[in-house]
């Protein structure tokens, strides 16, 4: 096998959210549940003042358990936060400077990837490799919906890491990228808020049509206006646009030598251990078949329209996990 | 993460909770968490407001109690520093003169406006994401 699983504990943005777990009781939680060896975070979610303040106490408890659960760090979830300071926008300076203490902190955790994203510039990257290559950290630049590895902002990276060419710049591919339907769920949640089955009809069909996401968005919402449909469900099926790619599995290979972790977004898993809206057959056999083994964390994003009494988030991170054992089993041939 | 929805449904789940409104002298304390999946910097507070029981505190009515400072909403604006963790509430100071009792049932309603720093949707231009939550508590 050469994808090694594990789970980012963004899966359980919910129960964390509520205040359910302390970050070593979350882990001790994968751990017992066995949703490793991989773990991954991010830091401005699970860490009290990440990146340069947090406690040398939580640190080491973080470090604790971890190694209690026999888990291994696998990618620490960085952000750019250019516009922390309204009317006083990040330059290039600034923002190498706020990435620096976060690769830094990962090098020190052990984790071997930092996962960037994709507003940051060429300039910023070109001037964080040296950083990285001194924490001997990875930088995993996200490709997640609405991008994908041949969208125009992806090209201008590709172009840039290929002139650099070192091992520490490199991708994160994010199933989000390239999903074939909208999970039925969330039309159900559309539906719930007020969605007539004609109006979910228009938002399917605008989906699939050709065009940029935000075009889509827009012929879906004169639709809905002539249906007559409500303005909330409207709204929110912008995250149908944002979330939600269309690229091709088949293109990752174009980037697998790029590739340093993996994000195995899903919604969904059914009885039969398939996901309907993300083809995980032909995933597993894209990054499976490479000759390189890859971490992947099992990413659960239902909790953007399922609370905690809907889906408990650790029982759906096993079963997308057997459904990514089975499909791996069949690349290898041990199925 | 990820470009989300303008009005997710479910972030909002934890914003007001069955605990969350003290009375005090002054009026009321009412704890407010954010519907985010991360924390995010004080200075990405744009807007609050909150209506306890019928009565409406804006921008200039309300303050942010924190570690002993009492601070208004442009205080935060500057205090791109100090964060808002994502599990901790922001305690706001909502006047009123004559505050409901302890124990009374009450309606309360938080419109919180905050800038994601990280998504960018246009030239110099990040999403602000509104929320608006509204529950019955008993005052504590």
């Amino acid at each position: 096998m050469s994808v090694s699983l594990g789970v980012t504990v963004y899966s359980m943005t919910n129960e964390w959210l509520a205040g359910r777990y302390t970050l070593p009781e979350l882990i001790d939680e994968v751990g017992r549940r066995g949703l490793g060896p991989g773990i991954e975070l991010i830091g401005f979610q699970s860490l009290r003042g990440f990146p340069n303040r947090v406690s040398r106490d939580d640190l080491r408890a973080l470090r604790d358990a971890i190694e209690r659960n026999e888990l291994v760090p696998t990618s620490l979830a960085s952000n750019a936060d250019v516009a922390r300071k309204a009317g006083a926008w990040m330059g290039t300076d600034e923002s190498v400077e706020y990435m620096r203490p976060q690769i830094e902190l990962a090098g020190q955790l052990g984790f071997p990837v930092v996962r960037t994203q994709i507003g940051l510039t060429p300039e910023v990257l070109e001037k964080l490799e040296p950083i990285a290559a001194r924490a001997k950290v990875h930088l995993g630049m996200e490709l997640h919906a609405p991008e994908g590895p041949n969208t125009p902002k992806v090209l201008a990276t590709r172009e840039l890491y290929e002139r650099i060419d070192s091992e520490y710049l490199g991708f994160i591919p994010d199933f989000s990228a390239c999903m074939r339907a909208i999970p039925p769920g969330m039309l159900d949640k559309l539906r719930q808020s007020g969605l007539s089955q004609s109006g979910a009809d228009a938002l399917v069909r605008a989906w699939q049509s050709p065009g940029a996401p935000f075009q889509r968005y827009a012929t879906f919402v004169q639709k809905a206006g002539k249906l007559g449909e409500p303005e909330l469900p409207v709204r929110q099926a912008t995250l149908v646009f944002t979330m939600i790619g269309r690229e091709n599995p088949e293109d990752w290979r174009e980037v697998l030598p790029q590739v340093r972790h993996i994000h195995g977004k899903f919604y969904d898993v059914d009885d039969d251990l398939i996901s309907p809206s993300i083809d995980y057959e032909a995933l597993m056999t894209v990054f499976g078949e490479a000759d390189a083994t890859f971490t992947m964390s099992s990413e659960w994003e239902g909790h953007a329209y399922l609370d905690t009494e809907e889906q408990d988030a650790f029982e759906i991170v096993i079963r997308h996990q057997e459904m990514c054992r089975k499909f791996l089993g069949r690349v290898s041939g041990e199925a | 993460m990820h470009v989300q929805p303008e009005e997710p449904m479910t972030l909002e789940a934890s914003v007001l909770r069955e605990d969350a409104v003290r009375r005090t002298r002054q009026g009321y304390e009412v704890d407010v968490h954010l519907a985010w999946y991360r924390s995010l910097p004080l200075s990405c507070v744009e807007d609050l407001s909150i209506v306890v029981a019928g009565k409406k505190a804006s921008r200039k009515d309300i303050r942010v109690l924190r570690d002993g400072r009492s601070l208004t909403l442009d205080d935060l604006a500057g205090l791109a520093d100090e964060e808002w963790f994502v599990q901790d509430p922001l305690t706001v100071l909502v006047p009123d003169v004559s505050p409901l009792a302890q124990g009374s049932e009450t309606e309360v309603e938080v419109t919180l406006a905050t800038r994601i720093p990280y998504i960018i949707i246009g030239p110099e231009q990040a999403l602000v994401k509104p929320t608006h939550v509204a529950r019955k508590v008993t005052v504590r």
